[in-house]
């Protein structure tokens, strides 16, 4: 029996559901042992590792499966929390909020259903990972190439239905996607879209079907458990050329993100232009004592070393072209002459043809070759320990340059390195601030905790909200999409309340808890 | 941005693969798929790699690429597996069955790791 139970679940009803979920799943792949349900915490976490735990675990193998569990669940009322393949460290890993809620893990259903060469697209299951693609299209010799995000390691669907953003050319991982199917806090199964047609012909290539669009309220949401979805892919181009546009000032921010903005509009760049700082960067391939050993923030000079040693400006801009050699010279030279009146700019690129092979983990990463260089930054402190705090905002050098100013100050007055990178896409960019602490120092910790708070404040009263956050901070975030007396969330609630009266699925994902926790 | 060869200078890195011995079994074909599919990303003899990286600062040469290492020992193996440690996730059963983690203790830590992989 589990030592912790989810609210107002007694412990013959967490039994009895154990008990089923056994039947449906096999008795190896559910349980509330200390030793299995302590796998789902958040490894990361500003506190506690252990504040954020499961009360045991379910994994089917099939859509049947799911359904039969969330059946199971709703007649004995254990929540459950649904993960992909639970890779969302810096937001919560495989933790659920509510501690005691059973994570419904989807990693046993990895099943490639599908990829079509002539459309491009692959049709997959949620504990399908950026890997398990690349290594199936490179096993079958298929030409396609994905986006991928920073680590590798993570849910081509779980990232989708995060809204996660990636380094490749359909780099808004939901929003180039499709065939959503769902199973329903009632156990029934839907299909989204064109899907929606039990024959339909076009169900993974339009998430548009007819009348009101759904698809999009299973995401970062409690309104489902999305068991299949399909990602968009691109032929690989004859000609790849990855760029840099490195600014060794740091008033360079301005002007890279400005003068990159017309390339993204007209499509000349068609993946995010990404603006990483310094420090960023060497955390992905150092660690910290590597530079500096002092307390507080790394002083100017030694980011200036940093610079010099590494061959990189204070503000690093590295995105790609995708086309032949007459387009991608024609776009890099019409690049350069744009940005090359900035002062301290330098230029780089690295050319790939089809066939070569790419070791540079960013040109990986922009061909769709997935890897865990980024990952690095856990360990940038030596004690792991990391959550992003990602603000949105225009993709404007003024509104570039008044965020990182809003959150550098605190990093400093906090005393933490500020690890930081622009998302930059056509009209908005993203603002991936990784706060990096070491997990075994209650100080940090405790600063952690008390920073973020007033940064989602700070952000807040400037207009600038969070695209995605960390399980601690989900009703914050929430809080803050505060237009006229809160009036999504209430909608959300609504719906909620409607979709999943029992409140079965993910109780608090996003700041949308059911009647029953509201009261 | 990076630039790895002025990384791999900085940091005293071979590329590709170092030359030194290899401690992990090469005959366990289960265990170094095991290897290849979960630690290699991080633990591969590479500066790229994270784990590497992060252990290069703080351990002594010998002790830094894990299939190089003798000092691994099946307990040591298990806990980081199941628990992480630093910046090491900890990784599921539903992610590396107890089969599945038997088969890396033998190949990292010698064939007495076997049957008690939970």
């Amino acid at each position: 029996m589990s030592e912790r139970l989810p609210p107002g679940v007694t412990p013959e009803n967490f039994a009895r559901a154990f008990t089923e979920f056994r039947d449906i799943v096999g008795a190896q792949w559910a349980s509330d042992s200390q030793a299995d349900r302590e796998t789902y915490h958040d490894p990361f976490n500003a506190g506690d590792p252990l504040e954020f735990v499961a009360g045991g675990f379910v994994a089917p193998e099939n859509v049947a499966e799911v359904q039969a569990v969330v059946r199971a669940a709703g007649r004995h009322g254990v929540p459950l929390w649904p993960v992909s393949t639970g890779k969302n460290l810096a937001y919560g890993g495989a933790a659920p909020l509510v501690p005691g809620t059973v994570v419904l893990d989807l990693k046993r259903m990895r099943r490639i259903l599908e990829v079509d060469e002539d459309l491009a697209y692959a049709y997959v299951e949620p504990g399908v990972s950026f890997f398990d693609l690349y290594d199936y299209l490179r096993e079958h010799e298929i030409r396609l190439w994905m986006s991928v995000p920073g680590p590798g390691w993570g849910s081509i669907v779980g990232n989708g239905l995060e809204r996660g953003i990636g380094y490749g050319y359909f780099s808004d991982h939901f929003g180039t996607s499709a065939g959503l199917e769902v199973v329903l806090p009632n156990g029934e199964l839907m299909r989204c879209g064109m899907g929606a047609m039990a024959n339909s012909t076009s169900g993974p290539l339009l998430n548009y079907g007819y009348g009101p669009a759904v698809d999009a309220i299973f995401t970062q949401s409690n309104y489902g458990v999305v068991t299949k979805m399909s990602r968009f892919l691109i032929p690989e181009p004859e000609t790849y050329l990855s760029c840099e546009a490195n600014c060794f000032n740091d008033a360079g921010l301005e002007a890279l993100v400005d003068g990159l903005r017309r390339f993204e509009l007209d499509e000349t760049i068609r993946n995010p232009v990404v603006v990483t700082n310094v420090a960023l960067i060497a955390s992905f391939v150092s660690v910290r004592s590597q530079w500096y050993d002092g307390d507080g923030p790394l002083p100017p000079d030694v980011l200036d070393q940093i610079q010099t040693q590494l061959g990189l400006g204070r503000w690093n801009a590295s995105f790609a072209l995708y086309g032949n050699e007459v387009t991608v010279n024609d776009a890099w030279a019409r690049i350069q002459r744009a940005l090359g009146a900035i002062p301290g700019i330098e230029f780089k690129a690295r050319r790939y043809h089809p066939g070569d092979v790419i070791e540079h983990p960013r040109d990986q990463s922009q061909a769709g070759v997935p890897n865990l260089t980024e990952f690095g930054l856990a360990n940038w402190y030596g004690a792991g320990g990391h959550i992003d705090f990602s603000p949105v905002g225009p993709n404007t050098g003024e509104h570039a340059r008044k965020m990182n100013t809003l959150i550098g100050k605190r990093m400093q007055e906090f005393g933490f390195d500020h690890l930081a990178g622009f998302y930059c896409n056509t009209r908005v960019l993203r603002f991936i601030n990784t706060i990096v602490f070491r997990k075994t120092n209650p100080d940090d910790l405790k600063k952690v905790r008390e920073m973020f708070g007033l940064l989602v404040t700070d952000l807040a009263d400037s207009g600038y909200g969070e695209y995605r956050t960390h399980l601690a901070y989900m009703d914050k975030v929430a809080q803050t999409f505060d237009f006229n007396n809160h009036a999504m969330l209430r909608f959300q609630e609504l719906l909620k309340d409607a979709i999943d009266p029992q409140g079965i699925i993910a109780p608090g994902k996003s700041g949308v808890w059911p009647r029953s926790y509201r009261e | 941005m990076l630039d790895g060869c002025k990384f791999i200078a900085a940091f005293g890195f071979a590329c590709g693969l170092a030359a030194a011995a290899q401690a992990a079994d090469p005959g366990n074909a289960a265990g170094h798929a095991v290897f290849q599919t979960w630690c290699a990303g991080c633990h591969a003899d590479s500066p790229l790699a994270p784990g590497t990286v992060a252990l290069k600062a703080v351990r002594e040469p010998d002790a830094v690429v894990l299939e190089q290492r003798t000092d691994l020992s099946p307990t040591l193996i298990r806990t980081m597996v199941r628990r992480g440690f630093g910046g090491m996730p900890s990784f599921r059963r539903v992610e590396i069955s107890a089969a599945e983690l038997d088969a890396l203790v033998a190949y990292l830590g010698g064939s007495s790791g076997a049957g008690a992989g939970q």
